[in-house]
C-alpha cells in the first residue's frame, strides 16, 4: 500500500499496536478484525500475524500495562493515598493501553477478564498489604472506585469529576481510601 | 427478504408488544455494540420487523437510542436527613437502578464508546442525579457529587460490566455496608483540608 513509506520493523510494530488499541476500545475485542487493524497501518494481515500471533495475542499485548504500586505495608494511613494515586493516574492518564483495556472491556468477555485477572494478579497484593482485615471485601470496593475514577475521568470525561485538578481530585479521594483499606470495618 | 416475510406474517404482533421488542433489541445492540456501529437495520431484524418500521415507530436511530435508555432514577429528598442515613437512603435506588432496570448498564455500556451516548449518561446525570445529591451536600457541592458520580459509576462497572469476581460476589447487604462509609463521607463528611 505504501512503497514509498520508510518503514521499519520497530515502527511498523508500533504503528500496529496503536492501531490495535484504537479498534479494541472503539469496537470491542469481538468485532476487531485483524485485517482492519493492518489495513489502518497499510501492511498486509499476514505481517501482523508474523508479528503477534493471533488476535488474542495481539489484544494482550496491545493492553498490556504495567502498574507500579508502591510497598504499602507498614505505610502510615495518612499516606496511603498519596502514595497510590500518581501511580494510579499514570495508568488512567498517560497509558493508553489501560484505557483501551478499560473500553474493550466494557462490551468483551475476553477483555473484562483480562483486565479482572490484572486487578487480581498485580493490585490485590499490594492493596493487601495496607488492609488489616477484611482484605476482599476492602480491595473489591477499593477497585471500583479507582474504575470509576478512571472512567469517569479518562474515557466519559464530561461528568463534574473530569472537571478537578489532580490536586482537588487528590484531596477528596484520599479520606475515602484511607477508610477503604485501613478505616474500621462496619459492624 | 422472504424470511423475513414469512416470520412477520406467521408471528402474531400486536404494536405494544413490537414496541417492546423494538426496545430490548436495541438496548442489546447499543449496549454490546455501542451506539455508532448499532444500525436500524439489525435492531430491525433482531425482532423480524422492516428497519422502515422501527423509523415508524421511533423515528431516527438517535431518538430510538434516546427511547430506548430513557429512565428515572428515583432519588429520595435528601435535604435535613441525618448524615448517618444518607446511604441507606440511597443504595436501595442504586441498587434498583443496577439491577431492575437494563436501560441503565445499556447507556453505561454504550457510553464507554460513544460520544452521543456519554452525553446522554451526563444529562442523566446533571438532570437526575445532581440536583437530588447537592441538596444532602453541606459544602463544596461540586467535588462530593464528582467523585460520588465516579464512585456510583465504578460500582456498577465492577459489579455488572465487567463482574469482577471479589466485587460481584458481594450479598447487597454486604456492598451496602462497605459502600455506605464512602457514600457518607464523601457526601457529608468532613472536607478535606490539605
Amino acid at each position: 500500500m505504501s512503497p514509498n513509506r520508510p518503514r521499519n520493523a520497530a515502527q511498523t510494530r508500533a504503528d500496529i499496536l496503536d492501531a490495535a488499541r484504537r479498534r479494541f476500545a472503539t469496537e470491542g475485542f469481538e468485532r476487531t478484525t485483524l485485517r482492519a487493524i493492518a489495513a489502518d497501518v497499510g501492511v498486509d494481515a499476514a505481517l501482523v500475524i508474523r508479528y503477534f500471533g493471533s488476535k488474542q495475542d495481539l489484544f494482550a499485548t496491545a493492553t498490556e500495562f504495567t502498574i507500579e504500586l508502591p510497598d504499602l505495608s507498614g505505610a502510615e494511613p495518612d499516606e496511603i493515598a498519596d502514595m497510590l494515586l500518581p501511580r494510579y493516574f499514570a495508568v488512567w492518564e498517560d497509558d493508553h493501553s489501560f484505557l483501551a483495556l478499560l473500553q474493550a472491556a466494557m462490551t468483551s468477555r475476553v477483555a473484562a477478564d483480562t483486565l479482572n485477572e490484572t486487578l487480581a494478579t498485580h493490585v490485590a497484593p499490594v492493596l493487601k498489604a495496607a488492609t488489616p482485615d477484611h482484605a476482599e471485601q476492602r480491595i473489591a470496593v477499593t477497585d471500583a472506585f479507582v474504575i470509576g475514577l478512571a472512567a469517569t475521568r479518562s474515557v466519559l470525561g464530561n461528568l463534574p469529576v473530569a472537571d478537578l485538578t489532580r490536586d482537588e481530585l487528590r484531596r477528596w479521594a484520599a479520606p475515602v481510601f484511607r477508610g477503604l483499606l485501613v478505616g474500621p470495618a462496619p459492624t | 427478504m422472504t424470511y423475513s416475510f414469512c416470520v412477520t406474517t406467521t408471528r402474531p404482533r400486536n404494536a405494544s408488544q413490537t414496541r417492546a421488542d423494538i426496545l430490548s433489541a436495541a438496548r442489546r445492540r447499543f449496549g454490546a455494540e455501542g451506539y455508532e456501529r448499532a444500525t436500524l437495520r439489525a435492531i430491525a431484524s433482531d425482532v423480524g420487523v422492516d428497519a422502515a418500521l422501527v423509523i415508524r415507530y421511533f423515528g431516527s436511530k438517535q431518538d430510538l437510542f434516546a427511547a430506548a435508555v430513557d429512565f428515572v432514577i428515583e432519588l429520595p429528598d435528601l435535604s435535613n436527613v441525618d448524615p448517618d442515613e444518607v446511604a441507606g437512603l440511597l443504595l436501595p435506588r442504586f441498587f434498583a437502578v443496577w439491577e431492575e432496570d437494563e436501560k441503565f448498564l445499556a447507556l453505561l455500556r454504550a457510553a464507554m464508546t460513544s460520544p452521543v451516548a456519554a452525553d446522554a449518561l451526563r444529562r442523566v446525570f446533571a438532570e437526575q442525579v445532581a440536583p437530588k445529591l447537592i441538596a444532602a451536600t453541606p459544602d463544596n457541592p461540586i467535588p462530593r457529587i464528582g467523585l460520588m458520580g465516579a464512585f456510583v459509576i465504578g460500582l456498577a462497572t465492577t459489579r455488572y460490566v465487567l463482574r469482577n469476581p471479589p466485587i460481584a460476589s458481594l450479598s447487597r447487604d454486604e456492598l451496602s455496608r462497605w459502600a455506605a462509609p464512602v457514600i457518607r463521607q464523601l457526601l457529608v463528611g468532613p472536607a478535606p483540608t490539605s
